[in-house]
């Protein structure tokens, strides 16, 4: 049985019946699925409304579900689940971005920088609101290296997710952080 | 103690790590109080154990997602078809044979879907080739010598490339709606079930 843990420096892969395609009788469950997806489902709704500026959180909570069920039938073949999982989420949160756009001329829908979901921030306590709001007002590149970071996976497996390389996602993550030390620096001066 | 009284200013230390590592927690928490966890891992477990087609397989695909699709096919169809009819002005007579060959590449397209024979590389070629034969027939409007402004020519040519234009965007639309048609699991994902 795969791990649950996200961290492992394993690039995901799925391993495919001979068939190409999971077989229904094939299917098992793990015992533990309904604690992982407790536990994850919430963290992916989070990664993907923070990855793909744009989607509320309902949105975010449609393409995490979806995720799950792409990820579901062919669980025992991952080598790495959560990071499957992930990708398959991060991927089919792009696609919808795109397609929102492609279905909105400019004018009517501007490209905006990141802006977290508003129900989201809503139901957020004051000063993770504002943690929050930063991290998403980075450039993409850097709010999706800081999003897998906090989601717990490793240089090397975010590198191969994004398609770059690990020194980028280095940079990445220094510039990002920078920016947020510097931001937040400012906010937590100011007389509260 | 909070990021607001750490060191702040001191560089990226370890209160960042721990501002950043609560703030990915609360909005952790705060995704989970949209959804209903139970609810939506139940819709999960029951969905997953449902029969499933293969990947491109058009047999799986769910017959309410299909007739929407069908739906904006038609009225493509009936769009362009509309524009083809004879004896219009020169905007109709040079743009017409593209917009055949786009009539008869939506025809396809919908039979092929109507009847579960096409797979998702053929869906996406024929859709492709609609797109073709648009932008060719836009290109041969724009190639038509200029009229003057006021006159009836130049309006029908502006409304046929504004219809062109028009059809151009909803091509968009729908081949996203057959690329999901395909998912590999032939079916919509079940929805989250939200908490409120």
């Amino acid at each position: 049985m795969p791990g649950w843990d996200g961290a492992s420096a394993v690039p995901p892969e799925v391993v495919h019946s001979p068939s190409g395609a999971p077989k229904l009788e094939d299917v098992t469950f793990p015992a533990d699925i309904g604690a992982f997806y407790k536990r994850e489902m919430p963290r992916l709704i989070a990664f993907v409304a923070t990855v793909c500026a744009g989607l509320d959180v309902h949105a975010a909570a449609d393409v995490a579900q979806a995720a799950f069920e792409r990820a579901l039938p062919r669980w025992a073949g991952l080598r790495d689940p959560k990071a499957w999982l992930y990708r398959v989420a991060r991927n089919e949160a792009l696609a919808r971005a795109r397609a929102v756009r492609r279905e909105f001329p400019a004018d009517v829908l501007p490209e905006r920088p990141g802006e977290a979901s508003a129900a989201l921030l809503a139901e957020m306590h004051d000063e993770e609101r504002v943690v929050v709001g930063h991290l998403m007002s980075l450039p993409p590149g850097q709010r999706q290296v800081m999003a897998w970071t906090l989601a717990g996976f490793a240089d090397a497996d975010i590198a191969d997710a994004m398609g770059v390389s690990v020194a980028a996602v280095r940079q990445g993550r220094y510039y990002a952080r920078k920016s947020l030390a510097r931001r937040l620096g400012s906010a937590g001066r100011r007389p509260r | 103690m909070t990021w607001l009284h750490h060191g702040r200013g001191s560089g990226d230390g370890p209160w960042l790590d721990e501002a950043l590592a609560a703030a990915w927690d609360d909005a952790a928490r705060a995704a989970a109080t949209v959804v209903d966890l139970e609810a939506s891992l139940d819709v999960l477990l029951a969905r997953t154990r449902q029969p499933s087609a293969p990947a491109g397989d058009a047999g799986g695909i769910e017959p309410d997602r299909l007739a929407a699709v069908l739906t904006q096919i038609d009225a493509l169809l009936a769009a362009v078809t509309a524009r083809t009819t004879p004896s219009q002005g020169p905007a109709h007579s040079v743009s017409a044979a593209g917009l055949f060959a786009a009539q008869r590449a939506l025809v396809q397209l919908r039979s092929g879907l109507a009847r579960r024979a096409m797979s998702k590389d053929a869906a996406v070629a024929a859709v492709e080739r609609v797109r073709h034969a648009l932008e060719q027939a836009a290109r041969s409007l724009r190639a038509l010598p200029a009229a003057p402004p006021a006159g009836r020519e130049a309006a029908e040519t502006a409304d046929v490339a504004d219809a062109i234009s028009g059809w151009l965007g909803q091509l968009r639309g729908l081949q996203t709606d057959i690329a999901r048609l395909f998912d590999d699991t032939g079916r919509a994902a079940g929805l989250p079930v939200p908490v409120r």
